[in-house]
């Protein structure tokens, strides 16, 4: 039998991927449009960029959103790490079943549900609504997210290495920090990445956690684009996505370079 | 690793156990148990192990070695018990403050740490100054053979090389105790013959204990002064690999060392040091023995596939018994017969035969009519 | 001592967050499930109060009524609406199924040193807002929209079509943006399955279609099932989509609960309306868990 890719395979991948990319192509395209009307080409031109640029409400939004999604991805990586080791380091502890219970349910929560929650938790405890709150709505999710991905890098490392570092002498805080941490460094950085854009996301549990003077980007937009899809958007998402991309792809490219070094001195070391 | 450093000398310190001016045993499990919930890993087990000794631990996986040594290490906690290590009770006291190393069944070695790093893992957790871990784990790699590699990442190593950086970062802190877990297991047969060899002097040359914990009872019996043979959680044998291959206790260590035929039957006298077993078929079989079994109790008369004679002829074969060749298996240096005994029940015995000549022409064939012999003082009695 | 506390902290951290901001906000969405609406702020009237002590709860919990949830059984835009939401959501999941299969297969199949560069193409668009991803939609299915002009272009059709505002933009909505859960699973299950298993099934006699059914699509249930709960849960309350894509009439419960709690400012209703929410989804969201966890142990 013949392997690799028949012309059914082709024909998937190709179709996929355009179905994948080619709405956010024509966004971007649509970016640099010079008519207001989006969907009518009238030209090249950046005079939207310009605008939004200087639209004070969008990039006050702007600004609240990068804050809150550093501080949130920080201390959900913190906690993430922690959930991820309890959950592969210590198979018995108390309430084990509901710990793992309450890492998993958040992945498939629907949002509405998460945001109302963690509202009528704030009101209870008279919590004003504001950035405050947003951040640790969006820890809260964004946690679990990290667990999940640390716990697996964790799971493929073999339990004998902090073991040989403590039977070396080192204490088990030692062994942690001088062995396990530094071989699940990247997929630290990567839940650090996930929950980042994962708070940069959020419409929904920003909307019902948030106050005045805490309006977060995506609802800016939101309340925008229900009003019409308008050029200066499109700049502005093309921007979001730019820096996303941009993001994921330098993380992917020093991982690939790392690998690259690693292999060529595998290579030079064999000679 | 360097020239050997002459021959093995005498070394049995546990003979005189239980007699005055005995040495006193380098470490002692006192009544160990070791339970994990409801399974008994370790079952009330007591075991003296001498300084400078090589000690094996022999079982089938889930026998409780494994447990045994890392309790040793600190890495599992006793239940009940106590370990001693030169008279002090060590139990409570974390890994990391046992004068004990141990070389991972995985080598565990830290992937982004280099060699030397490694090898100076130890030393840097006691706080030695760098130039002196510098000397130190130059020191190590030399005496691993492995100079030229101290930069390279573990990744970057073959199976061989990174067996010896695990041995030499687990011998760098100079423990009192070196415990091997399953340590040639990953290593192909050849290279694994030779670094068994390569261990037995190195233990020699550094006079420091070694326990070594394995499922293969040829690597047991080439490194060990003694070998304990293990089966769930209890120590069946402790002796020298001779004492364990020729004197056998039960049919389990006889069985789990080697080849060996059993044959039972029931005593029916034993007369100046041999026994007479009645088998089922009311063929009858002598063996040399200093047990004395009541009589009318089951035994077993055992021996080793060599110890048995195979002819065409009944005359000058002690014990003697009548079969057929059932299968035939050519091995180079000998040839071991396959032969199904007369009587009730399909008994086998196997027999192996030295190719001493270089043409065997009175070679025996497939389903040919054979006669089986055993001298009694070559055959063992076995109660258990 | 040290290594005790260690550990504790490495428990307790996350569990005490979790317990304080995932499992006792359930709570409350249940205790205000069960009471009155009250026009104050917050507006409703508690129905439970912790510092009422022992003998103050029971008074409480006698004070518990169930009114908002005999008033969802009563309005039939509730039910109506639990009803659509799920019809919604398996059809999108099934859509998703139908486009994201191939692709996986396709990528699994794929020589090896293109399949990291295909597995990237697949995450990045997961890394991109969801926002942005489900506006980029509008642009393309109004009406006037560049799907429309494209058609009317080529001549397929004569008069715009009506996509925008009706199910079917949600439908394609929900199929765009969950489409990477969807074939993550399917790629790392159909990735492991190895090729060997087609040779052997062609070997045995078995057609490449008969070989598919028989063997790669059975092999690959776990993955299938994974991806499907995985579309399925979030699209069932799916709030954005609708809204953005969805017509006035495109019922989902997700938007009715929203616009309950922002619109009609009615609390304790739409705290019912998530807890029934809850309860639906309660037995999807186990499966997940159970293949979760076993996919984890089949992992390590």
């Amino acid at each position: 039998m013949k392997r690799g890719l028949t012309p059914f395979n082709i024909t998937a991948l190709v179709f996929g991927f355009s179905f994948l990319y080619v709405p956010i192509l024509l966004l971007i395209i649509y970016s640099f449009n010079e008519s207001r009307l989006v969907t009518v080409w009238a030209g090249f031109s950046t005079k939207w960029y310009a605008e939004a640029l200087s639209n004070e409400a969008l990039m006050g939004a702007a600004w609240v959103t990068a804050r809150v999604a550093f501080i949130s991805a920080c201390v959900a990586t913190v906690l993430g790490t922690c959930a991820a080791l309890a959950l592969v380091r210590f198979t018995r502890f108390r309430g084990r079943f509901l710990f793992s219970g309450m890492i998993y349910a958040p992945l498939v929560m629907p949002e509405v549900i998460t945001g109302l929650s963690l509202l009528l938790l704030f009101v209870a405890v008279g919590m004003d609504r504001g950035i405050t709150t947003v951040i640790l709505a969006h820890i809260t999710f964004s946690m679990c997210f990290v667990a999940v991905v640390v716990q697996s890098r964790l799971l493929s490392i073999d339990p004998s290495m902090e073991e040989a570092a403590q039977d070396l002498g080192a204490t088990p805080a030692r062994a942690f920090f001088s062995v396990t941490l530094p071989i699940i460094a990247p997929a630290v950085a990567a839940g650090w990445m996930l929950a980042f854009t994962l708070s940069l996301d959020d419409l929904v549990i920003a909307q019902f956690n948030s106050g005045p003077g805490a309006t977060t980007l995506p609802m800016k937009i939101f309340s925008q684009v229900r009003l019409g899809v308008t050029p200066e958007i499109n700049a502005v998402c093309t921007l979001l996505v730019g820096v996303v991309t941009a993001g994921v792809i330098i993380a992917s490219l020093t991982m690939k370079r790392q690998e690259v070094k690693r292999q060529r001195d595998l290579a030079t070391s064999a000679a | 690793m360097a020239a050997p450093s002459g021959p093995r000398r005498t070394f049995q310190p546990w003979l005189a156990e239980g007699l005055e001016g005995a040495p006193t045993p380098f470490i002692e499990f006192r009544n160990v148990t070791k339970l994990y919930g409801a399974v008994t890993a370790v079952d009330d087990l007591s075991l003296s192990i001498y300084e400078r000794e090589f000690f094996a631990l022999l079982g089938p996986s889930g026998c409780g070695k494994t447990t045994l040594m890392r309790m040793l290490a600190g890495f599992e906690e006793v239940s009940e018990g106590s370990i001693h290590l030169e008279g002090q009770d060590i139990v409570g006291v974390p890994p990391y403050r046992r004068p004990v190393n141990m070389m991972f069944q995985s080598y565990a070695l830290f992937p982004h740490m280099s060699v030397a790093k490694n090898i100076g893992f130890g030393l840097k957790q006691d706080g030695m100054a760098k130039g002196d871990i510098d000397a130190k784990v130059a020191e190590m790699l030399s005496l691993v053979k492995l100079e030229d590699y101290g930069n390279r990442k573990p990744d970057q190593l073959s199976g061989g090389q990174r067996q010896r950086v695990a041995l030499a970062r687990s011998l760098a802190k100079q423990p009192k105790l070196l415990l091997l877990d399953e340590p040639l297991g990953a290593l192909d047969r050849k290279l694994r013959e030779e670094t068994q060899f390569e261990l037995i002097d190195l233990q020699e040359r550094l006079g420091i204990t070694f326990m070594i914990v394995t499922h293969d009872q040829e690597e047991a019996m080439t490194v060990a002064d003694r070998i304990a043979v293990m089966d769930s959680g209890k120590i069946v044998q402790v002796d020298p690999p001779s004492v364990i291959y020729e004197e056998p206790n039960s049919r389990y260590v006889a069985d789990f060392l080697g080849d060996i035929n059993l044959l039972e039957g029931k005593v029916t006298g034993i007369t100046k040091g041999i026994a007479t077993l009645e088998r089922a078929d009311g063929s009858v079989v002598k063996v040399v023995t200093d047990k004395t079994p009541s009589t009318g109790s089951t035994a077993w008369f055992a021996a080793r596939p060599e110890k048995l004679t195979i002819s065409r002829k009944k005359t000058g074969l002690k014990n003697p018994l009548a079969g057929e060749v059932w299968d035939i298996a050519y091995l180079g240096g000998r040839t071991l017969y396959k032969v199904k005994l007369d009587g009730t029940g399909d008994q086998f015995v196997r027999v192996a035969v030295l190719n001493s000549h270089g043409d065997e022409d009175e070679t025996l064939t497939w389903e040919e009519r054979v006669w089986i012999g055993c001298d009694p003082s070559a055959a063992r009695l076995l109660t258990r | 001592m040290l290594k005790r506390l260690g550990k504790s902290a490495v428990i307790w951290l996350p569990y005490a967050w979790l317990a304080v901001f995932f499992l006792a906000p359930f709570l409350l969405v249940a205790k205000l499930s069960l009471s009155a609406p009250a026009i104050a702020m917050p507006p409703y009237i508690p129905a439970f109060d912790f510092a009422d002590g022992i003998a103050g709860w029971w008074n409480d919990i006698q004070k518990f009524s169930i009114e908002n949830f005999v008033f969802l059984t009563t309005d039939s835009l509730y039910w109506k609406s639990y009803l659509s939401s799920l019809q919604i959501a398996l059809i999108s999941t099934f859509l998703t199924l139908l486009i994201g299969y191939p692709l996986a297969y396709a990528m699994a199949r794929a020589p090896r040193n293109w399949r990291p560069l295909l597995l990237m193409l697949v995450i990045l668009p997961f890394w991109t807002s969801f926002l942005i991803r489900v506006y980029a939609w509008i642009g393309i299915l109004k009406k006037e929209g560049l799907l429309n002009q494209f058609l009317l272009w080529l001549g397929i059709i004569s008069e715009p079509l009506t996509i925008m505002n009706t199910d079917w933009a949600v439908y394609i909505g929900i199929v765009y943006s969950y489409l990477p859960f969807m074939i993550l699973p399917l790629y790392a299950n159909l990735e492991k399955q190895s090729p060997d298993l087609l040779e052997a099934a062609a070997d045995l006699g078995a057609t490449r279609v008969r070989a598919f059914w028989q063997v790669t699509w059975p092999l690959s249930m776990s993955g299938v099932v994974a991806g499907c709960l995985l579309v399925f849960i979030p699209a069932v309350g799916e709030f954005v989509i609708p809204s953005l894509l969805g017509g006035s009439d495109t019922l989902m419960i997700g938007r009715v609960l929203y616009d309950e709690f922002f619109s009609n400012r009615d609390w304790p209703v739409s705290s019912a309306v998530a807890i029934i929410l809850l309860l639906i989804l309660l037995i999807p969201i186990m499966l997940f868990q159970r293949s979760e966890a076993r996919a984890r142990e089949a992992g390590t």
